[in-house]
């Protein structure tokens, strides 16, 4: 369980501004209210991890021509037919950290490139910051702007111009969010005046998202909490109240978790089955979702919904679905 | 009460006195011609009649003539309707002036004409207060004192022809009271009861050769909607950036004085300095505090001379606009210095006709012209925490040299007028304008006048700078067509018509910038109606019905640049269209004035407008705003247990209507019931 620990460590900073929910349908845009640039690194996170689950619904909902983008991935065309999609990327604090000191090191130094002003690569850097990848890869992006545009719309904006690089054929950007092979992720976002040389000062939203596979392999579960009601689906507002445990079965071992932003969580499991467990503030379990581990990662996105049955100690206010 | 800048106003004096040195050469040439020419008759001249009885205007020829004679759509508000109305500032003048709609927003007054924002030249002392590039710093508030204001001349239509650019839909000027006007020492108090506080101390004298007249003004007020809810900073990195606050007063100071010598030299000048502060909101929760200067000091002299038929006119003035304009922390400044000289000269012709000519030169150095003021509200959400937005500035000359003449020309009963003029800008594109019409009193009462004029308006800043903008100058041209009767002296209905057309036409949006030029048409009609039943009880009526038609307002403004590390990058950007902002398609006055005692007046002005478009946001946000009916009372009473005393009383929006207005940015709140009390001496 130490991988929670780190978790913990590294989510530990924002857990005051976490209870921002969000969305998880591929074929849903759900609002996500992304005050601090630390958050929309997660809200990044999710929207990679939706266009690898779904890509051709993603693809299509912003407007790209799917025959066309099959033509364009060429060999790796039968990503658009996988029935589950690819598997989502797990969150990794020592990918985040590399991402984020090349992100600073780009803004103190005034440049932009892969390759450090030092002469280190991407590799050289995730090797840096303690991780031991197999495989690894780097996507750089900046939206600079005049008019001030917030940071969930840049983020969106640095997303769909990444996914457009990636489904076109004459771009020399690396192909990572679509990639197969990699299975970790960190984001880092910043928000700074950029002074490019020979350039004007500009204000932008500086993206660094490092892709690695580590040598010893990890398999998790990644989701989100999301509520629906008429008016459609909604971040959940209250979990602050709330807290989240798995119990691994057939131990019985309780391990509590912090909530992500946007209601996001994250934990490893390799095999066996498991509850995830929502808890109200007496500890009372108010909802349940039994899973089971698999030896790749996988997305699980709950449902939490209110059956309007009073509290008892036995029976769950809520359904996880 | 009000703290005077010594270093700035030292600065000031010195900058006139500098200008009065450039002045001195004209002012010796001038007394040449006196020693070699005493002969002052003026019945060869131009000179028709100066009556300080009579309605006097000289806008539309350059010359004093009556209003019902000038070969324009001629109107004028003299010192007798200014003091029985009360009307403090020129926006509250002009509100009940047909076809003018005074949009008062926070930063100030925005004035409408004929359905044109922004359209009208205003002279002071002939002097035009105007930037070129920068239109929104006229003195239509506090910071214009109407207390030395002898009258309020306006014309309807273009006047170009005479006064160059950005006599668009209109000209005003604002004559102030000579030393013949008011001999001696007059001082006013007023007060609101709560935070406004103000006084005015003039003296004149005049003599056989010579009058001089000098004024002081100064008043602080607090804005109505005082309190805002703002980030502390923009772009400040605070985790609570929000915090309330309370504005300061604004403070307002003004000096003016004129001098006239013989006939023959006028000397005249105006200080200015204020501070107009204020909250502006946008179309979420943010308020903010908002601060403006932009006071205009000029220096003047005047020449004239009758050389036989002649008569000769030398003006040279010197003027300097300081505009400043604060948001929240983010300042904007830009400087403003003018120098222009103009030789003028009319002469009567065949006996019957008049001709009028000049020449002009005007060197305008603007410092800080602003180009691109970005979105506020923007970065004012509390997202931002290190987005400043950029002011992009740029400095800039422009030379202009005009020549321009009209010549009138009477044929039995109809007197006809043919006019035209050639702008040579240094900087942007040379204009003509011209104007042609006729004055006929057909019948012992009645009279008609058309006019015929076209105009242009000086670019702005941000189509003077921007090479993808087009620097061609939005051109009008309107087609007048009024019809007056006057049965007795006491009443007087005219009634007019105009048709406007409005070529590359651009208007200015927070968001968008300067929009894409766009071709408009403006018909309407102004009625105005005045009477008084047996000299107690005048009555006042007035009606604007406007119609426009023509393209929305076009926008393209980048949004965002995508760079890729290899350094390719995609610029995406919004564009966008929205409706052309008309003000209201109605307006419509009634006001009277009961002369309850021979020391005791009543007076009661009622306005009403048609519910008024807005757009904000890139038209996302928009609709109409209803315009309630606003009274306002003013009482007045003289001689108070001693003579020459007046006390009054005036009480603004006396329903205390609650309503918005539209703002830059986002809806404004109006301007509650206001009670103002005033106390005049004059000795």
């Amino acid at each position: 369980m130490n991988i929670l620990y780190m978790l913990y460590k590294c989510y530990k900073k924002f857990i005051p501004i976490m209870i921002l929910g969000l969305v998880i349908s591929t074929s849903l845009t759900v609002p996500v209210s992304a005050g601090e640039t630390s958050d929309v690194s997660f809200y990044l996170w999710r929207l990679i991890n939706n266009a690898r689950r779904n890509p051709v619904n993603v693809l299509s909902t912003m407007g790209f021509d799917i025959p066309s983008v099959r033509l364009a991935l060429a060999n790796r065309s039968w990503i658009l037919d996988l029935e589950q999609g690819l598997p989502p990327l797990a969150w990794n604090p020592q990918l985040f950290d590399s991402s984020m000191a090349h992100n600073q090191d780009m803004i103190k130094h005034l440049y932009y490139s892969y390759v450090s002003r030092d002469g280190s690569t991407y590799m050289d850097r995730i090797e840096r910051a303690g991780y031991s990848a197999q495989i690894a890869g780097e996507t750089l992006g900046i939206v600079s702007f005049e008019y001030y545009i917030e940071p969930v719309e840049a983020a969106n904006l640095i997303f769909r111009n990444m996914l457009k690089d990636e489904i076109d054929p004459l771009s020399r950007v690396e192909r990572n969010i679509l990639n197969p092979d990699v299975t970790e992720i960190g984001i880092s976002f910043s928000a700074t005046p950029f002074e490019f040389p020979q350039m004007s000062l500009l204000n932008v939203y500086l993206v660094v998202i490092d892709f690695a596979k580590p040598i010893e392999n990890h398999s998790y579960v990644i989701g989100n909490f999301y509520e629906e009601n008429d008016s459609g689906i909604h971040p959940i507002q209250d979990l602050k109240e709330l807290g989240l445990v798995i119990r691994f079965l057939p131990e019985g071992i309780d391990v509590p978790l912090f909530f992500l932003p946007m209601a996001g969580f994250q934990f490893e499991v390799s095999s066996g089955f498991f509850f995830i467990e929502v808890r109200d503030v007496l500890g009372r379990v108010i909802a349940r979702r039994s899973g089971q581990g698999i030896c790749t990662n996988q997305l699980i996105d709950l449902k939490l919904i209110n059956t309007v049955v009073p509290v008892t100690p036995d029976i769950p206010r809520y359904f996880l679905q | 009460m009000y703290k005077i800048n010594i270093v700035k106003l030292v600065t000031v004096c010195l900058k006139q006195i500098y200008s009065f040195i450039i002045l001195i050469p004209f002012v010796f040439i001038s007394s040449f011609v006196q020693a070699n020419d005493g002969n002052l008759f003026l019945d060869e001249t131009m000179l028709m009649f100066v009556g300080e009885d009579l309605p006097v205007v000289t806008l539309a020829s350059r010359m004093p003539e009556s209003p019902a004679s000038a070969p324009a759509i001629v109107s004028v508000v003299d010192r007798t309707m200014i003091d029985t109305f009360g009307y403090d500032t020129l926006a509250k003048l002009l509100a009940t002036e047909p076809g003018f709609y005074m949009l008062q927003r926070s930063r100030g007054t925005v004035p409408f004409l004929r359905g044109i924002p922004d359209s009208v030249l205003f002279l002071y002392d002939g002097v035009p207060i105007a930037m070129d590039v920068t239109k929104h710093l006229l003195p239509l508030d506090h910071e214009f004192s109407m207390n030395s204001v002898k009258r309020v001349e306006i014309v309807r239509g273009p006047g170009s022809v005479l006064w160059g650019a950005d006599a668009f839909a209109g000209v005003v000027n604002v004559v102030p009271f000579s030393g013949k006007d008011r001999s001696g020492v007059e001082v006013k108090l007023i007060s609101d009861m709560d935070d406004m506080l103000g006084s005015y101390a003039s003296y004149g004298k005049a003599d056989n050769k010579w009058d001089t007249f000098i004024s002081v003004s100064a008043m602080k007020d607090r804005y109505y909607d005082d309190t805002f809810l703002v980030a502390k900073d923009i772009g400040s990195k605070s985790d609570l950036p929000l915090e309330t606050g309370r504005l300061k007063p604004s403070s307002y100071l003004e000096i003016t004085g004129n001098a006239h010598w013989d006939n023959w030299l006028t000397v005249s000048g105006r200080f200015s300095d204020f501070k107009r502060r204020y909250t502006m909101s946008d179309t979420t929760f943010l308020s903010w505090a908002g601060e403006r200067e932009s006071p205009m000091s000029y220096l003047k002299a005047s020449m004239t001379k009758i050389w036989g038929a002649s008569h000769w006119t030398l003006t040279s003035y010197y003027q300097n606009i300081e505009y400043k304009v604060t948001d929240v922390d983010l300042k904007r400044s830009q400087r403003n210095n003018l120098y222009y000289s103009e030789l003028l000269w009319d002469r009567r012709i065949l006996q019957k006709g008049m001709m009028t000519a000049g020449f002009s030169y005007r060197a305008n150095y603007v410092k800080g012209a602003i180009v691109e003021d970005h979105f506020l509200p923007a970065s004012l959400k509390p997202s931002n925490t290190f987005y400043v937005p950029k002011i992009e500035q740029a400095d800039y000359d422009n030379n202009l040299k005009s020549l321009f003449a009209q010549y009138r020309h009477k044929l039995r009963m109809v007197e006809c007028w043919i006019g035209g003029r050639i702008d040579d800008n240094s900087q942007y594109n040379s204009t003509a304008s011209y104007n042609f019409g006729f004055n006929y009193p057909f019948l012992e009462n009645w009279r008609f006048k058309s006019a015929f004029g076209t105009a242009y308006r000086s670019p702005y800043a941000g189509q003077f700078f921007d090479r993808n903008k087009q620097r061609n100058s939005d051109a009008i041209s309107t087609i007048n067509a009024q019809l007056s009767w006057y049965p007795v002296e006491v009443t007087e209905i005219s009634l007019t018509t105009f048709y406007s057309t409005l070529s590359d036409h651009v208007q200015e949006d927070p968001y968008g910038g300067i929009s894409m030029p766009t071709d408009h048409e403006f018909i309407g009609t102004e009625i105005n109606a005045k009477t008084s039943i047996q000299k107690l009880l005048d009555i006042y009526a007035r009606l604007t019905a406007i119609h426009s038609w023509g393209e929305k307002a076009k926008y393209t403004i980048l949004k965002y640049v995508y760079i890729r590390p290899d350094g390719t990058n995609e610029a995406y950007y919004d564009n966008w269209d929205q409706p052309v902002n008309g003000g209201p398609g109605i307006m419509g006055g009634l006001g009277c004035t009961w002369h309850l005692h021979s020391k005791l007046d009543a007076s009661l002005d009622a306005n009403m407008a048609e519910s008024i478009p807005y757009t904000f946001a890139k038209d996302t946000v928009a609709g109409r705003f209803k315009q309630p009916i606003l009274i306002n009372l003013t009482i007045k009473w003289r001689d108070i247990l001693v003579k020459n005393n007046q006390i009054t009383l005036q009480v603004d929006n006396l329903l205390d209507e609650r309503y918005h207005i539209s703002g830059i940015y986002g809806p404004e709140k109006s301007e509650p019931i206001t009670l103002y009390v005033d106390w005049s001496f004059r000795y």
